[in-house]
C-alpha cells in the first residue's frame, strides 16, 4: 500500500455508512409503494445495484411489466461491464475467486478502489464489497422497520433520494469529461419532448436513453480516452 | 414462483453478468471502439432520461423543491464525493425547504 492511502477497511467502512443510509430510503420507499420485506430484502441481497433497485420499485408500482424492469435494469447497469474491465488488469492474488469479487462490483467500490494508486489485492477488494454488502443489506431492513415511524414531510422529502443518488452518480463523470452532461442534457431533452407527445413512458425512455449514445458515440471526440 | 420473484431473479442475471464476464473472460475481446463509447455513454443518458421530467417532480410534484433537492445533491457531491452526503443533504434540504416555501 503506498504511503497515505486509505486502506481498504477505511475505504470499505466509509461506503458501508454511505450505502446504510441510502438503502434505508429504499426501504422506506418500498414500503410506502406496498413492497414485502422479503421483496425488497430479496432485491438488496441479489440484484446489489441501487439505483436500478430503486427504478425497478417505482416502475413495478407504476404497472410497468417485468420484461421491461429488467430491460431497463440492463440498461442502467451495463456500466458495469466498463467499471470490471478497468479493474480487472490491477487485481493482485488468486484467494478470492473471480465470481465471487465480480458480484461486489458496485460504482462506490469501483471508484473507491480505482482512485487508489497502484495494484489492489483480491482480498482488500473483497473485504471492501462485504462492507458494502453488509451496509446495503442491512439499511434497507431498517428502512422498511422504521418506515412506519416517519413524519410525513420527511417521507415526501424521501422522494428526492433517488434522483439524489442519480445525480451524485453523474456529477464526478461529468467534472472530468464535460461532454458527457451535453449527453445528460440531451437524453433528458429527447425524454422531455416524447413525454410531451404522449409517447408511452416505456419507449420514450428507451429512444431517449439509446439514440443520444449510440449518436455520440459515432462522434469522433465523445471518447473519454481519446 | 411469483411475478416479483421472477423480476429479481432477471435483474439479478442482467447485473450480474456485466460484472462478471470482464473478469472471467482472459482474453480482452475486440470491441469494435464505438461499442465502448456507447457504453461509456449509456449510464449518462439513461440518468439524463431519468431525471428529466421525473426528477423535477419527484418531491410531491413540487418543481421547486425536487430541483433545490437535485441542486444540493450535484453541490454536495462536487464538494464532498461522497454518494451518502449527497442523498442525506438533499433529503434534509428539501424536508426544510417543504417548512419554509
Amino acid at each position: 500500500m503506498a504511503r497515505g492511502q486509505h486502506s481498504a477497511v477505511q475505504l470499505g467502512i466509509a461506503i458501508l455508512l454511505g450505502y446504510f443510509s441510502i438503502a434505508v430510503a429504499f426501504g422506506v420507499a418500498g414500503r410506502e409503494l406496498g413492497f414485502s420485506l422479503l421483496a425488497l430484502a430479496g432485491l438488496s441481497v441479489f440484484v446489489f445495484a441501487g439505483a436500478s433497485q430503486f427504478l425497478a420499485i417505482q416502475l413495478l408500482a407504476q404497472g410497468v411489466g417485468g420484461v421491461a424492469v429488467v430491460a431497463a435494469t440492463f440498461i442502467l447497469n451495463a456500466r458495469h461491464i466498463v467499471m470490471s474491465l478497468a479493474i480487472r488488469d490491477r487485481i493482485r492474488g488468486d484467494q478470492v475467486p473471480r465470481p465471487v469479487l465480480a458480484f461486489g462490483i458496485t460504482d462506490e467500490v469501483f471508484t473507491s478502489a480505482a482512485t487508489r494508486v497502484g495494484p489492489i489485492r483480491d482480498t482488500e477488494l473483497l473485504a471492501m464489497e462485504a462492507l458494502a454488502y453488509a451496509g446495503w443489506v442491512s439499511g434497507t431492513i431498517a428502512g422498511f422497520a422504521v418506515g412506519q415511524f416517519l413524519p410525513p414531510g420527511l417521507e415526501a422529502a424521501m422522494g428526492i433520494a433517488l434522483y439524489a443518488m442519480f445525480v451524485a452518480l453523474i456529477v464526478p463523470g461529468v467534472l472530468r469529461f464535460w461532454r458527457y452532461g451535453v449527453a445528460v442534457a440531451a437524453a433528458g431533452a429527447v425524454h422531455l419532448g416524447l413525454a410531451l407527445l404522449d409517447v408511452p413512458r416505456g419507449p420514450a425512455l428507451l429512444v431517449a436513453i439509446v439514440v443520444p449514445a449510440a449518436l455520440f458515440a459515432l462522434a469522433p471526440g465523445w471518447s473519454e480516452e481519446s | 414462483m411469483s411475478p416479483v420473484a421472477l423480476v429479481i431473479l432477471g435483474m439479478t442475471v442482467v447485473t450480474y453478468v456485466p460484472r462478471l464476464l470482464p473478469l472471467v473472460l482472459r482474453q480482452r475481446a475486440q470491441t469494435p471502439p464505438w461499442v465502448t463509447r456507447t457504453l461509456q455513454l449509456l449510464p449518462f443518458t439513461a440518468i439524463g432520461a431519468l431525471l428529466i421530467p421525473d426528477g423535477l417532480t419527484a418531491v410531491s410534484g413540487d418543481v421547486l423543491l425536487s430541483a433545490i433537492g437535485l441542486a444540493v445533491a450535484a453541490l454536495a457531491t462536487w464538494l464532498t464525493r461522497q454518494p451518502f452526503i449527497a442523498v442525506v443533504g438533499a433529503v434534509l434540504s428539501v424536508a426544510v425547504a417543504q417548512v419554509v416555501f
